[in-house]
């Protein structure tokens, strides 16, 4: 077998690269504020109405721990100040990233599915590559796959808006001045429980997008999100071509 | 005469033009100046940045609105949750309880103009 040939490619902008640590960073204060504020009220419950005793839909008791020890474990004050804090680092630089990404025109040729790749074979083939954990190889390597851009999509479009939309529905000046947005809800504590529900999704994908990162090599993919070079390890066959 | 028409046209929409940014420059400034927006201690740091958008952007949205959701009198809760304490060992709660709430007064003095005290009716 012939040693692969590799080559180097500009993976991500710098734009991207910098927007990106800086919301890693920020979800991952946000997911500890956010356990910490949780923690001291560990009670998730559906509808308007919610307090200690009312039938609760989650508790933490259930899962052995007190809420006396919960409220020991959690810091509501430290949790919102930096719950807060990050919330505007999250928002003001996902915006940049946006805005910054939109006028470049490289956010759509990097994220925007094709037919081709929506197409029912190409979908399967994929999703048996990635249950298989084989990385994607050559040129296939140097762009985004069908299940990761939609995954981004999804997040970016979804899940995030969803958070910041979930979360203002939990502030009550701000139900105050839209009380249609709580009614759209059904009730603030729905909505704390679908921002912690949404939470664990992202959660999820988190664990999802390292895991993808160790498989699809985790020095060349961190170094590409870092300083932005590459390597793209060549298949055979292509160097043939 | 139609060109006049157009002139005076063309005077209001500048004059409209330069109200509005004057307006939008007044409405800046006024964030400026005053305490209004600003948070009333500064934390300093990441943490005081975002004190003080939060707070100003709350103000900025919230001013002269209702101050918590209105409800509708058939929205009022059945559950009246009660924290840490729902049976205090104080004496005086205790002879109130055991009366039935009879003897309970609610005082509004100070600095009302007719004060009174106000009980619970039987029902």
């Amino acid at each position: 077998m012939l040693e692969p040939n590799k080559s180097w490619i500009h993976r991500h902008t710098a734009n991207a690269r910098i927007c990106h640590w800086i919301m890693a960073v920020s979800v991952f204060y946000l997911l500890y504020s956010g356990i910490m504020i949780f923690l001291h009220f560990p009670e998730l419950y559906w509808g308007k109405v919610g307090f200690q005793g009312y039938p609760a839909i989650f508790k933490l008791e259930d899962w052995g721990i007190s809420w006396e020890r919960a409220e020991e474990l959690g810091d509501r004050r430290w949790g919102r100040n930096y719950h807060y804090t990050f919330a505007w680092v999250f928002v003001i630089n996902g915006l940049i990233y946006l805005i910054w990404n939109s006028w470049q025109k490289s956010f759509y040729r990097k994220m925007l599915p094709t037919k081709q790749e929506l197409s029912i074979a190409h979908l399967k083939s994929e999703v048996k590559r990635h249950a298989k954990f084989r990385a994607a190889k050559g040129s296939a390597a140097a762009k985004y796959n069908i299940l990761q851009k939609l995954t981004y999509l999804f997040v970016m479009f979804v899940l995030f808006p969803f958070m910041i939309i979930s979360g203002f529905a939990q502030m009550p000046a701000f139900t105050a001045i839209s009380p249609e947005l709580i009614d759209l809800f059904g009730g603030r504590q729905t909505a704390r429980t679908l921002h912690v529900v949404c939470s664990l999704i992202l959660v999820l994908f988190v664990v999802v997008h390292l895991l993808q990162m160790v498989v699809a090599g985790a020095l060349n993919q961190l170094r590409g999100m870092i300083i932005g070079k590459y390597e793209i390890a060549q298949e055979s066959n292509e160097v043939a071509q | 005469m139609s060109k006049h028409e157009k002139t005076e046209q063309f005077t209001l929409t500048r004059r409209k033009l330069i109200s509005r940014f004057g307006a939008l420059s007044g409405i800046l400034l006024a964030g400026c100046d005053t305490q209004f927006y600003k948070p009333p201690i500064n934390r300093g740091g990441l943490i005081g940045i975002a004190d003080t958008l939060t707070m100003a952007s709350q103000r900025m949205l919230m001013s002269n609105q209702q101050l918590v959701q209105e409800h509708d009198v058939s929205e009022i809760t059945k559950h009246f949750p009660v924290w840490n304490q729902s049976d205090p060992e104080d004496e005086e709660y205790q002879r109130l309880k055991a009366g039935n709430y009879v003897e309970w007064r609610l005082p509004i003095t100070g600095l009302v103009n007719n004060p009174i005290y106000l009980f619970l009716l039987k029902t």
